[in-house]
Parts: structure tokens; C-alpha cells; sequence
């Protein structure tokens, strides 16, 4: 099994970089306690002791020991070198949003986006209050906007005709 | 002149006399003192010249009171004919006077006649004239306050017409400004009116939208794009 297999393992209930980095970081923990230590704790054990949201531990639990199994004390770092590397390579898009989202609200935009956009991409949020609502994204170096000022630049017309009317009446 | 010349003559020969006659006594005079006891007795010339000299002084004597009668006389005569003269010249003087007093007096009636002719003549010519005059002025003065009033309502309507005018210019300029600035001001609103509500919405919505309004409105817009195949 290859990196690119593992990768997709891990990209199967993971939506954004920030995620997938911090699986990652705790999949090396464990497999690190369990390779270098005497630790015999089971990766649900693993999570309790670490602490991790419950949301997290829903995504991390998925990962079986026929998954661990693919990871080995010589090829453990070499694995999550070229997890780390390979995570470059992967269809980046960015997402700009007026506040933070919660976890599930994120999955169901990455669900989205991959649904209609690339199934192998991964998002990089960023917060951008200017936005007031709606969002911007960059994908493939184009940024397009989903923001409010778009949607008021769509209906300028309509508003200008509203103003118009309005002053004529009342002015 | 007469007189005076007269006069000049009777006082020069009495001079004359009297200085001739000092001389004799003077040299009568001294010749006694000179001749002395020597000469008691008086010769016959001298006695002759004696007597030659009673003779001369007798008749200059003579001659001088010749002279002065004369001289009176001619004086007095002289002052008869000057008073008479001057009587006749007084009496042709006031005769002349009365002559000319009347004739003064003709003219003078005369001339106030036809002074008074004149004058009345010259009133009548001045009644006429001024009434003349007078009709002429009115008609003058009636042309002019006629071609004064028809200038002055032409001036009138002209100025009315004008101030009318520029009183409408003015005022169609001013709404051209007034539109032109609510157009201008309505252009600026539309073109920043998307600023605005932005900015108007951020203040009102920033924290009245919950996570899940926030979440339903990317979806929203993701399917709104995505059906419009504007996504990429």
C-alpha cells in the first residue's frame, strides 16, 4: 500500500488541510507510542487520553487496525513524509468566509465542493469578515465571489430603480 | 476879452504917466539941488523947458484923462451894449426857450401818441403772438407727452419681455442645475449603493446572523452559482 492509498484513506472523511494535517499529527502519535513505547493502548484509548473533540473522534475512529496495520516501524516516517508532501499536490481550494463554521458545517461543504468541483480537493479556510455573509473562494488561481457584495452587485439595477422611484416620489 | 484888454490899456498908460511924471518931479528935484545959490535965477530956456514940460505933463494929462473918458466911455458903452445884448439875448434866450418848451412839449405829445400806438399796437402783436405761442405749445406738448407715452409703454413691454426672458432662462437653468445635481447625486448613490448596503448590512447583520444563517446563505449562493454555471 502506497502513500497515495493511505491518502485517500485519510481524504475519505477529510475535507480541510487544517484537518487532515491534524489526523495526520495524531496518527503518527499513536503509531509512534506504539512502535518506540511500551504503550499497548488502543487507538480509541489513544483519543480519550489525547482528549479530542468528539467530532474528531467520530472521523479518527473510522481508522481500523487494518489501517494501522499498512504502517510498519521502518516505514512509518517515510509514510507520513510523503503524506506530508503528497498533501501539496492535492487540488487546493481555498475558502474565504465571514465567520468560523463549525466541523460539520465544513464537512458539508467539502462534501459539496467535491461533489461538484473534484472529488481529491481539500479546503484552506480562511475567515474574512469583509465578506459580511456568503463566501469567496480561489480554485485553480481564480477567485470568485459568493459574497454579499456580489449578490448587491447582481441586483444594483434593481436597487438603483428603487432609490429612482423613491426620490421621485417623495423628493 | 474886450473889456479886460481895455482895462490892460488905461492902467498901462496911467503906469506910464505916473512913472513919467515921477521922473520929471525927480529930475526937477534934483536940478534945484544941483543949480544951488548959483543958480537963483532961472534962465530963459530953462524957464521954457519948464513950461514945455508944464505943457507935455498938461497934455499928457490931458491925453490920460482923454484916454480914461474915452476909456469909460467906450467901458460904459460897452456895458450898455453888453447889457443890452445880453437883455435881447435874455428876452430871444427865453423866447427860444418858450419856443422850444412848446415844441418840446408837441413832441413829447406826439411821441406819447404814437408811443401809445405803439404800444398798443405792440400788445396786440404780443396778445397774438402769445396766443399763437400758446397753441403752439400745447399742440407741442401733447405731441410729446403722446410720443413719451408711446415710448415709454414700448420701453416697457420691451423690459417686461426681457426681464420675462431672463427671469425663465434663470429659472430653467436652475431646475437644469437642480435636476443635473439630483441626477448627479443619484448617480454617485448607484454607483457606491452597493458600498452602501454593505456596509449598512455589516453594521445590522454582522452579529445577528447565527452560524447556521451563515451556513445556509454560502449554500444558498453555491447553488445559485452552480445552477448558473458560474462556478468556475
Amino acid at each position: 500500500m502506497n502513500v497515495r492509498q493511505i491518502e485517500q484513506i485519510i481524504l475519505n472523511n477529510t475535507y480541510t488541510k487544517s484537518d487532515f494535517l491534524k489526523r495526520l499529527t495524531i496518527i503518527r502519535e499513536y503509531l509512534e507510542a506504539k512502535f518506540f513505547t511500551d504503550s499497548q493502548l488502543s487507538f480509541s484509548d489513544f483519543l480519550d487520553k489525547l482528549k479530542v473533540s468528539l467530532y474528531e473522534r467520530e472521523a479518527l475512529i473510522r481508522f481500523d487496525d487494518s489501517f494501522f496495520g499498512l504502517f510498519t516501524k521502518d516505514n512509518l516516517y517515510q509514510l507520513i513524509k510523503g503524506l506530508t508532501e503528497n498533501l501539496k499536490s492535492l487540488p487546493l481550494l481555498t475558502l474565504y468566509t465571514p465567520v468560523m463554521l463549525d466541523d460539520l458545517q465544513l464537512d458539508e461543504l467539502g462534501k459539496w465542493f467535491r461533489q461538484n468541483l473534484n472529488p481529491e480537493l481539500i479546503m484552506d479556510i480562511r475567515i474574512n469578515p469583509l465578506l459580511v455573509s456568503g463566501c469567496a473562494y480561489v480554485w485553480k488561481g481564480k477567485y470568485k465571489d459568493l459574497s454579499l457584495h456580489f449578490f448587491l452587485s447582481r441586483k444594483q439595477a434593481i436597487i438603483s430603480k428603487i432609490i429612482e422611484s423613491f426620490v421621485h416620489e417623495n423628493l | 476879452m474886450e473889456n479886460n484888454l481895455l482895462i490892460f490899456l488905461l492902467l498901462t498908460l496911467t503906469l506910464i504917466t505916473a512913472t513919467t511924471q515921477i521922473i520929471l518931479f525927480i529930475y526937477l528935484t534934483g536940478k534945484n539941488r544941483k543949480s544951488g545959490p548959483a543958480e537963483d535965477f532961472p534962465d530963459a530956456t530953462e524957464e521954457k523947458n519948464a513950461e514945455i514940460l508944464h505943457d507935455a505933463i498938461l497934455k499928457a494929462n490931458k491925453i490920460l484923462v482923454n484916454a480914461e473918458l474915452k476909456g469909460i466911455e467906450y467901458i460904459s458903452k460897452r456895458k450898455l451894449d453888453s447889457e443890452k445884448f445880453f437883455g435881447d439875448y435874455q428876452s430871444q434866450i427865453s423866447q427860444l426857450e418858450e419856443k422850444l418848451l412848446k415844441q418840446f412839449d408837441q413832441t413829447l405829445a406826439k411821441m406819447d401818441q404814437s408811443f401809445a400806438v405803439y404800444m398798443s399796437g405792440l400788445e396786440k402783436k404780443l396778445l397774438t403772438e402769445e396766443e399763437a405761442n400758446r397753441k403752439l405749445f400745447q399742440e407741442k406738448t401733447l405731441k410729446l407727452m403722446e410720443n413719451s407715452q408711446t415710448l415709454m409703454q414700448a420701453f416697457i413691454n420691451e423690459i417686461n419681455g426681457k426681464i420675462k426672458s431672463q427671469i425663465e432662462d434663470e429659472l430653467t437653468g436652475v431646475k437644469n442645475e437642480i435636476y443635473n445635481y439630483k441626477k448627479k447625486r443619484l448617480e454617485i448613490i448607484n454607483s457606491n449603493i452597493v458600498d452602501i448596503l454593505e456596509q449598512t448590512l455589516e453594521q445590522a447583520l454582522g452579529k445577528k446572523l447565527s452560524l447556521a444563517d451563515h451556513s445556509e446563505i454560502i449554500f444558498t449562493s453555491l447553488e445559485q452559482a452552480k445552477n448558473e454555471h458560474s462556478l468556475m
